[in-house]
């Protein structure tokens, strides 16, 4: 990962700067949780969509007929307009750059987490697992190095988009 | 541990001085801990969604974190299902109960 990958460049704007490969792994990832939301039933998506209502069956149902369909089309646009952001950007000697307005750059976000929710989940990730890259020779090694990545990349963009929020209130 | 109920300012509300105000907030939202979330990520949607502080988001976070569920937010069911399917969007592992 390139030092500094978001630059805030104010009213919630940033400039992006990866390697040409990085873009090319992101748009995979957001392609390929395009295709694990044709299914969401899948197991390895249950903590894209938990239930409201722990022990209410009847609530619970209410709340899904009530938001999940919105919920999984919010996602699929999500996906997609990182996909486009990334096919609009720059490649040029091997680095990817572009800009994201706030809306874009939330997408971007979003889209991380949720794929490192589902390959966290594929992976039963634990909170004591080692941060460290698996050697390429494990079966887990091309997931779990991705889900690693993510977790760096998403990392940095929290950090360039706390910049821009308001102070808030801790009362 | 049980975690309290804490009572937050609600954004981006303007008083409605001709509604009654709601005799009770009977309500509550609560984040459960998991392993995926990066730290400063639930921080950052529990400042953008609720209009929380960093200071306060931070502490909800930690004891998210710490504890294994944090109450971040009650009131009204209709608001309570709202910002719920606001939190699921994030990723956030996040339920309502009511407050008994």
């Amino acid at each position: 990962m390139l030092e500094q990958p978001f630059m805030p460049r104010g009213n919630g704007w940033l400039d992006v700067r990866l390697s040409s490969n990085e873009a090319d792994a992101l748009r995979r990832v957001a392609t390929d949780v395009l295709d694990e939301l044709k299914d969401t039933t899948d197991p390895g998506l249950r903590r894209l969509f938990p239930p409201a209502y722990k022990d209410d069956p009847q609530r619970e149902e209410e709340f899904e007929v009530m938001t999940r369909d919105d919920l999984l089309t919010r996602k699929r646009n999500t996906a997609e307009a990182v996909v486009k952001s990334i096919d609009k950007g720059k490649s040029k000697k091997g680095t990817w750059s572009g800009r994201l307005d706030e809306e874009l750059a939330l997408a971007w976000l979003s889209l991380m987490n949720d794929a490192r929710l589902i390959l966290g989940t594929r992976l039963d990730v634990t909170e004591d697992m080692e941060p460290e890259p698996l050697p390429s020779e494990h079966p887990d090694a091309p997931r779990y190095n991705m889900y690693l990545y993510l977790g760096a990349l998403e990392s940095a963009l929290v950090e360039a988009l706390m910049f821009g929020l308001p102070p808030g209130t801790n009362d | 541990m049980r975690a309290e109920t804490i009572t937050a300012p609600v954004k981006e509300e303007t008083p409605d001085t001709d509604k009654v105000a709601e005799p009770e907030r009977p309500w509550i939202i609560i984040v459960w801990n998991d392993p995926i979330n990066l730290m400063a990520y639930v921080t950052y949607v529990l400042q953008k969604l609720f209009g929380y502080g960093r200071e306060k988001a931070h502490k909800l976070m930690m004891q998210v974190h710490v504890e294994g569920k944090s109450v971040v937010w009650n009131g009204a069911k209709e608001r309570c299902e709202a910002y719920v399917a606001a939190l699921h969007e994030h990723g956030l592992w996040a339920t309502m109960q009511k407050d008994d």
